[in-house]
């Protein structure tokens, strides 16, 4: 039983690299998925208007995100990989919750994961918790959250991406919570209607802000640590006083709920867990290309054990999908 | 159905043209404020954590930190800008929403005026209708919106960001609306933050989120009409009820800006009433005589200033009962008084004990009824019925120099500091912001 963010961040850190099979199984077919999605939304229009709106980045040396070009800072990769997550219209949805963990946390860990040279191990740990507790916090709101306008994606996706992010740069329980405490100031996600590109942006703004949270707290900028259970914390003032400190964590660490986790849209050689291409739905030539492209399934397969990113990062270069 | 709000907020943002002394000059002393606060808060360690933190997260350096000059991406030292402006909990503050407007709108402006080489009059006019906007949505959802627990300056200031850096970079009013809804849509900010680094780093991000927003919509991002007013949309979110007409109302012919607040304490505005009497009582008792200090306050006092025994100097600036103590222990509430070294001082914590408040809705957010008791038995009885700075008491342009000169002179120097306000106070007359930035900016020794 978890009753302090505190306490859930001390049990993140005892998983981190401990991770059991049966979750990160699950939670590697959603990376594999969410990365194709990446692929496959790499060139909408929503991305490219915001890679638009970053003056130099064509000159920038940096992180790479899927199937782009141009090489960039770590908060524009997270923002333009979720964008293209979501856009590419196969990022796996949380089961009763309309959340998309692994859209948001990939964005917000592929790039760290380049940058500070994290191995495979590390990267699918960080990426696997962070999942759990983005699908453990989106199913404890629910209800009068969505009703009230929120995409959980947005409210619930920075801490995760926080809590991930943090754990991939090494710091303690301590810095865990604060990183969240940090990230539950960042939440956004009102009134993203779909039919505009704003919804495709909740989902990378909130990778991006949830990786800004852990690179804040690396800084030694401090937020509350307590976030979770705090009288005017994120429960109470998100979720109208739902209880997202105790309840959503009794069964962390003995059920893994990314082994719910439905994809809507499987476009990586088949259907990789339940769910596969909605009915009356034709694959554009992209999709298809992407679909049969055997590289990345084999790199996410050998992500475990893979010493850094590399092949990960090759799976996911623009000369991978061939038009 | 609601009345519209939005769209004739941003058709009033996109075309307005300011020329209404009042109001001009109100975003004069707003700029003035937030830049000096700035620049004095660049060695800060909340500043200089949030420099390391952000410093390789842009393209391209293409704005300016006060202070120290650093350069980062536009938006990024929009952030850090908003994070100094408001990290002393000494910037600019407007009743009743208790918005801190300058921090989240100035430092948007400035990073895109900066950058496409506005001159002082757009950069002045951007900044003056960002804020109208921001305050006039802050007041259309107070109280209820703050009662949830909101930060209303980290959820109105990424809008009034948006539109003051939109208008800078020329957006016409359906672009500007979409600006508008992207910032909405990233409105943000817990009170549980208060007392920590966070807090500031509401205006900071709505800072650099009103510049995203604005940059994103003039690239082509799409977003939803009617944010604020829509099903699901931020008043739907965020606030228990909407007055469409406090938004709305005199629209370009009054102007809220003009009853924007300048803080002469370094906490929360809703204790200033309070330290007024409290250094009014040092004519009475010395610390050592007092038995017992007894307020009459408005509501929000508690909700925004409750903690009864801060431990850091961050917490401190929200504690009503550290804020009376320091005023009648030392005359003053300067930021040298809401250090950590200072929340934890034996003669504070022993005063502050003494310090007993409870709320009365008839009491103003500016007032306050305050009793002093000495251990020999005799009481003193002192109303402030406007604390010194709210709008009805105003900070003079003299005395906003001279606070400019308290935060800012240990960065820039007494000339620097003078330059600045200067810059400032003929900020209408540069034919480039890049003049007021390079004021801002301390001149290292060659």
């Amino acid at each position: 039983m978890t009753q302090s963010t505190l306490e859930l961040c001390e049990r993140l850190s005892a998983f981190h690299r401990r991770v059991p099979e049966e979750a990160l199984a699950p939670a590697l077919d959603l990376l594999l998925n969410a990365l194709a999605s990446a692929m496959i939304g790499a060139e909408d229009p929503a991305v490219r208007a915001v890679a638009l709106a970053q003056p130099g980045l064509k000159d920038h040396a940096g992180v790479r995100t899927p199937a782009r070009l141009e090489p960039t800072d770590l908060y524009t990769a997270a923002l333009l990989t979720g964008m293209a997550a979501h856009a590419g219209r196969s990022d796996d949805a949380g089961e009763k919750s309309l959340v998309d963990p692994a859209a948001v946390n990939l964005s917000a860990l592929l790039g760290l994961g380049q940058d500070r040279g994290s191995t495979g191990t590390d990267f699918v740990s960080a990426f696997t918790l962070a999942c759990e507790v983005e699908l453990r916090l989106a199913h404890a709101l629910k209800g009068a959250h969505l009703a009230n306008g929120w995409d959980p994606n947005g409210t619930c996706g920075p801490l995760s991406a926080a809590l991930g992010s943090a754990l991939l740069v090494g710091l303690d329980a301590g810095g865990l919570a604060n990183s969240a405490g940090i990230a539950a100031s960042m939440t956004l996600g009102h009134g993203a209607r779909a039919g505009t590109m704003s919804r495709a942006f909740v989902t990378g703004k909130a990778a991006a802000n949830g990786l800004v949270a852990a690179l804040l707290t690396e800084s030694g900028f401090t937020g509350s640590r307590r976030i979770l259970e705090a009288e005017k914390g994120f429960g109470a003032v998100l979720a109208g006083g739902i209880d997202v400190s105790d309840e959503p964590w009794r069964t962390f660490g003995d059920e893994w709920l990314v082994q719910r986790a439905s994809m809507t849209w499987s476009t990586v050689g088949g259907p990789a867990t339940p769910g596969g291409a909605p009915q009356g739905q034709v694959p554009s030539r992209r999709e298809r290309s992407v679909q049969a492209g055997g590289q990345l399934r084999r790199a996410v397969e050998n992500l475990r054990a893979a010493p850094g990113m590399d092949e990960l990062v090759a799976a996911v270069s623009p000369g991978a999908i061939s038009e | 159905m609601t009345a519209p709000i939005t769209r004739p907020l941003v058709e009033f943002a996109a075309t307005a043209r300011v020329d209404e002394p009042d109001a001009l000059h109100a975003g004069r002393r707003a700029v003035l404020g937030a830049l000096s606060l700035a620049a004095g808060a660049s060695t800060h360690s909340a500043v200089t954590a949030a420099v390391g933190a952000f410093r390789g997260l842009a393209p391209t350096p293409a704005a300016t930190v006060m202070g120290s000059g650093d350069r980062l991406g536009m938006a990024w030292a929009a952030a850090v800008n908003g994070i100094g402006a408001h990290i002393e909990d000494f910037d600019d503050t407007t009743l009743p929403s208790v918005i801190h407007p300058g921090a989240p709108i100035v430092p948007a402006a400035l990073a895109v005026a900066e950058h496409v080489a506005a001159s002082g009059r757009e950069f002045l006019e951007a900044v003056t209708v960002g804020i109208e906007v921001a305050i006039r949505l802050a007041e259309s959802v107070a109280p209820g919106h703050i009662e949830r627990g909101w930060h209303v300056t980290g959820t109105m200031g990424p809008i009034g960001a948006a539109i003051a850096a939109g208008r800078l970079l020329g957006l016409d009013a359906d672009e500007l609306e979409a600006a508008f809804a992207i910032a909405a849509a990233q409105a943000a900010g817990l009170q549980e933050a208060f007392g920590t680094m966070t807090k500031s780093l509401h205006p900071g991000r709505a800072a650099a989120n009103g510049v995203e927003a604005a940059l994103l919509a003039h690239a082509g991002l799409t977003a939803p009409r009617d944010a604020f007013e829509c099903d699901g949309g931020f008043a739907d979110a965020m606030a228990p009820s909407l007055d469409p007409g406090r938004a709305l109302d005199g629209l370009g012919e009054t102007w809220s800006i003009v009853r924007n607040a300048f803080k002469p304490y370094s906490c929360g505005i809703v204790a200033h009433p309070a330290i007024d009497a409290a250094i009014a009582f040092r004519k009475l008792a010395g610390a050592e005589e007092v038995a017992a200090i007894d307020l009459r306050v408005h509501p929000l006092v508690l909700v925004a200033m409750g903690k009864e025994d801060p431990t850091t100097g961050l917490d401190a600036k929200f504690s009503v009962f550290h804020a009376v103590a320091v005023g009648l222990l030392h005359g003053a509430a300067a930021p040298i008084h809401f250090t950590d070294a200072m929340a934890t001082d034996p003669a504070v914590r022993r005063l502050r004990q003494k310090v007993r408040a409870r709320v009365d809705q008839s009491v103003g957010l500016d007032e306050v009824y305050a009793s002093l008791m000495t251990a020999a038995g005799v009481r003193d009885d002192y109303h402030v019925a406007h604390a010194t700075g709210s709008a009805d008491r105003p900070m003079t342009d003299e005395q906003l120099r001279a606070k400019a000169n308290l935060v800012a002179a240990p960065v820039l120097g007494d000339q620097g500091v003078q330059l600045l306000c200067d810059a400032v106070f003929e900020v209408d007359s540069l034919r480039s912001i890049r003049e007021l930035v390079r004021a801002g900016v301390a001149v290292r020794p060659r």
